[in-house]
């Protein structure tokens, strides 16, 4: 298999020939929190994921529009299967802080 | 990303008016606050408003390079010609894929670098205002990339129509203004990806009687009307904006144009028909689907390449 992989890459740029197109990904499905879709104030929601703790299981940061805030999920689940509740906001001396967001 | 090389994890951020902001990682979950990044010149680095920020060591150089997106949609590439352990950012300079600027569908590019296709080389994937992905694969090498034609990984996002009859969607799907990051999710050796959005939720169009259908029918002619009366205004606006406009010009002198301008807008004539307006879009709202926006996080998940390629 990843020989034959590897002949396609070298074959060429074409998208299709080396499977890589939107049909590499499954259908999108939204990650919840408490359960609940996370939905961040007023939209614009912009994630990221990083062992930020040094934990082994990262912690989601998601931006929001609203106050231009960031929201720090830390994941309750395992390394490989990431669940979520509560969330911080990024706060730098205990005070949330915030980059202008319109 | 660890931009300061001493082993703990910062955050860095784009902002509206375009500034990148760094938190300096102190250990323990603990930031510093932030500063704005700048460049070898000691400006701060600022390549258009709604700015996005990655750092990834694109020139094989063992550094952080910065790629930033911005309204325009472009991707522009900040090097970083500094120390492992000392940034020092130099010129921008704009990337291009398949010997074409690469521009962002709607703007609001999101450009991230990542081995999406495990060939060893990073490469490049932008997200677009439209909750548009698109992959540009290094067809380069490590210290010199050079990014293919964009293949589509998320197509633009549906945007709804507010007045159309059809029914709502039964399930949410992924909106606009999409914002990405790539991360072996489930920890299968693939990167995943996940986008997070402005979603627009909408209900059915609300039943309209006869009545309401003339009340939207006679808001919508008071609406055309009340744009005719304010396009004088608008007119005389921007004529006193633009008014001995000169690239060489001082300051005062802008601000001055600008405060003559703004006097037209004050104008109580031009207010009444603004708050008259107003009330006309509440109107019209009325008679609208009811929506509400939301911000959500999507987890695509990869499927591994030998079903992919099926």
């Amino acid at each position: 298999m990843w020989k034959c992989m590897l002949a396609l890459v070298v074959a060429g740029n074409d998208p299709a020939a080396t499977g890589l197109s939107a049909s590499d990904l499954s259908a999108p499905v939204r990650l919840l929190a408490n359960g609940q879709p996370i939905n961040v104030d007023v939209g614009h929601a912009a994630p990221f994921y990083a062992d930020l703790k040094g934990d082994g299981k990262g912690v989601l940061l998601v931006g929001q529009f609203g106050q231009g805030k960031l929201r720090l999920y830390p994941n309750i689940g395992s390394k490989n299967d990431p669940r979520f509740d509560k969330f911080d906001w990024l706060k730098v001396g205990g005070a949330e802080c915030s980059v202008p967001a319109g | 990303m660890d931009l300061d090389g001493d082993g703990i994890g910062d955050i860095i951020t784009g902002s509206w008016p375009g500034e990148l902001y760094f938190f300096k990682g102190k250990g323990k979950g603990e930031f510093a606050a932030a500063v704005k990044l700048q460049d070898t010149k000691g400006k701060d680095i600022k390549l258009g408003s709604a700015s996005t920020v990655f750092a990834a060591d694109w020139r094989g150089t063992g550094k952080l390079d910065l790629l930033v997106g911005n309204i325009q949609g472009e991707v522009l590439l900040v090097p970083n010609k500094g120390e492992p352990r000392h940034h020092a950012f130099g010129a921008p300079l704009k990337l291009a894929a398949g010997g074409q600027m690469i521009k962002a569908g709607h703007g609001d590019s999101h450009p991230i670098a990542a081995d999406w296709d495990r060939d060893g080389k990073l490469d490049l994937i932008v997200a677009g205002g439209d909750g548009s992905v698109t992959f540009y694969r290094n067809i380069g090498s490590k210290t010199e990339p050079k990014l293919a034609k964009g293949v589509t990984l998320v197509k633009a996002a549906s945007s709804p129509n507010l007045n159309d009859e059809a029914p709502p969607p039964k399930e949410a799907t992924p909106g606009m203004r999409a914002k990405i990051c790539v991360v072996d999710w489930n920890g299968d050796g693939h990167l995943d990806l996940l986008l997070g959005d402005f979603g627009m939720s909408y209900g059915p169009k609300p039943k309209l009687t006869e009545a309401d259908k003339k009340i939207e029918k006679e808001a919508n002619a008071r609406l055309q009307e009340s744009r005719k009366k304010l396009q004088p205004f608008f007119d005389e606006y921007f004529k006193r904006l633009n008014d001995g406009a000169r690239p060489d010009e001082p300051a005062e002198a802008k601000q001055e144009r600008e405060k003559k301008a703004q006097e037209v807008l004050s104008r109580k004539e031009f207010q009444a028909v603004q708050a008259e307006q107003t009330k006309i879009y509440e109107t019209i709202r009325r008679f609208q689907r009811p929506f509400s926006y939301s911000g959500n996080v999507w987890l695509y998940l990869r499927k591994p390449p030998a079903a992919a390629a099926r």
